[in-house]
């Protein structure tokens, strides 16, 4: 699918380096590589609260097609979730680590790097038995956004 | 899959080996005379052998240059240190490692080929010491022939066996793809319908008319092209002149309009060339099991937003992928894993060993954000 303004879009703004990584890993694996134009990762943008504000910013300029994910790490902190979606933007989502990747990973005692644990988690997504997707924070919103990609056969 | 490189005494690159590991895809990112150009150089070399080139100064020659012996490291005439290629490529689960060493006596106009070498699964299938090959054979003794020595013997080589997996190797080499293109000179029009594709990818129209022949390629080539221009519906190569029964042809775009339109090629502007080129590419691998590709810069011509989109494209190819690139977009798209830094601290001094951005993470070298470490030239040691 082309990518176009005018039909539905998703622009996903990531906090770090990391979350960049766990991203496109997740994308690659999950779309086999060929990830679809209409899904753009944006760079990162340094923080959290960056994170989110330019989330906000791009999903209040964007017209009716545009869907933003914002991935956040938490650091135990779960209520930046509620923070970000407080103002109740129907097309925004946020996911966030429960944790620092660069923690995660070593509590998870994840073999691989940042793209492999992204890997890991498209392949346990469908899974209901999975502890790696515990460590996610908001999976809810992901699930939503999930839906309404297969309502634009995005996927 | 290629798995490893080692190159010596090449231009900068003196004792440089790079593993790939199994990397499907992989990018190399350095300052401008880090080598990664002259990487490719170097597979261009193999890549010529695998055509059937042997005379040594010819190797290259297609692409506009020749492995001459002012790369000889630093060019010193009274160096005795040869120049040494080295390749692992594994093939159906046969690993082919192959060796050309090439020195450059007093009195010789033209570098010499010092030491050739082919083995299968660490099985030697030849030897060579300057003139001298000696070709191993199962439950005979060893062949022992005289070669020139500045003609490689690869091209010559053949086993005797059924499945002849030298063959598999040489066709390997000589299907790679290795891009550095240049727009302008893409004119659409064919040339000689049989030539591989240059490095310039100058001849790009002679690759679509082969291409073509297979249906599904040519309908792969359409789905590419129409995620860039949604409103494409088909090429086509003909004549200026519909009705000419002469003259030179070209290639034409059609798009879907109020009146189906066509647009020459020769008319798209140089990114619109790349991602018409990319969309080539990505329908050739899927026709190939083994295919590889080095494209040098493939995101020099683009918009910026349209860097990341043919990146991806680009990684999705169905073999094996090497991209060199400058962008920052570009190095966004792959994990630190599979992107290589080339680092080199002044032209007096060779290239460092490759390394990835996961490594110099590891060894503290690189903190923090790696668009402030590249943007600030940090990355580079700058």
């Amino acid at each position: 699918m082309a990518s176009n303004k005018f039909q539905w879009h998703l622009r996903i703004f990531v906090e770090d380096d990391a979350n960049r990584q766990i991203v496109n890993g997740f994308l690659e694996s999950f779309f086999r590589r060929n990830i679809p134009r209409c899904i753009r990762v944006l760079p990162p943008s340094g923080g959290w609260r960056p994170t989110l504000e330019e989330a906000q910013r791009d999903c209040a300029e964007g017209g009716s097609s545009r869907r933003v994910l914002a991935v956040i790490d938490c650091d135990g902190d779960a209520n930046r979730i509620c923070t970000a979606t407080a103002n109740g933007q129907a097309n925004l989502y946020v996911v966030g680590c429960g944790e620092e990747p660069e923690k995660l990973r070593q509590r998870l005692q994840h073999p691989g790097h940042f793209s492999t644990l992204g890997d890991s988690l498209a392949r346990e997504y469908f899974l209901t038995n999975t502890s790696l997707w515990l460590h996610i924070v908001n999976k809810e919103a992901l699930d939503s956004l999930m839906q309404d990609a297969q309502n634009q056969h995005v996927c | 899959m290629l798995k490893r490189l080692y190159i010596h005494n090449y231009k900068c690159l003196v004792n440089f080996e790079w593993r790939l590991d199994g990397l499907q895809s992989s990018l190399l990112i350095g300052k401008n005379g880090s080598g990664k150009s002259s990487i490719a150089d170097t597979l261009t070399f193999f890549r010529d052998i695998g055509r059937g080139e042997n005379d040594v100064a010819a190797l290259g020659r297609e692409d506009g240059f020749t492995l001459s012996p002012l790369a000889l490291w630093n060019g010193r005439r009274d160096s005795c240190e040869p120049m040494v290629f080295e390749l692992d490529v594994e093939l159906d689960t046969v690993l082919y490692s192959y060796r050309l060493v090439l020195d450059f006596p007093k009195k010789f106009q033209k570098l010499r080929i010092a030491e050739e070498r082919l083995s299968q699964n660490g099985k030697l299938s030849y030897t060579r010491e300057t003139a001298k090959v000696v070709i191993a054979r199962e439950g005979q003794p060893d062949a022992v022939l005289g070669h020139d020595w500045h003609s490689v013997f690869l091209p010559t080589f053949q086993d005797a066996s059924q499945n002849a997996p030298v063959l598999l190797f040489k066709k390997w080499l000589a299907d790679m793809v290795i891009l550095t293109p240049v727009p302008f000179l893409m004119t659409g029009q064919p040339v000689d319908r049989l030539a591989p594709l240059k490095r310039s990818a100058s001849n790009l129209v002679d690759w679509v008319v082969r291409l073509q022949a297979d249906s599904e390629a040519a309908n792969q080539i359409g789905d590419y092209i129409r995620e860039v221009f949604p409103d494409f519906k088909a090429f086509a190569i003909r004549k200026l002149d519909r009705d000419a029964a002469y003259g030179p042809e070209y290639l034409f775009l059609r798009f879907f309009d109020e009146q189906t339109s066509e647009v020459p090629f020769f008319l798209l502007s140089d990114g619109e060339k790349c991602f018409f080129l990319s969309a080539l590419l990505r329908a050739s691998t899927t026709l190939e099991k083994d295919s590889f590709c080095l494209w040098d810069e493939p995101d020099c011509h683009l918009a910026s937003h349209e860097v990341g989109f043919l990146i991806r494209a680009l990684r999705s190819l169905s073999g094996q992928s090497i991209l060199t690139s400058h962008q920052l977009e570009t190095v966004r798209q792959f994990p630190d894993e599979a992107t290589f830094v080339l680092l080199r601290d002044t032209h007096l001094v060779p290239t460092r060993p490759p390394r990835t951005l996961a490594q110099l993470r590891d060894a503290k070298e690189l903190k923090g954000d790696l668009s402030h470490a590249i943007l600030t030239g940090d990355l580079y040691g700058e």
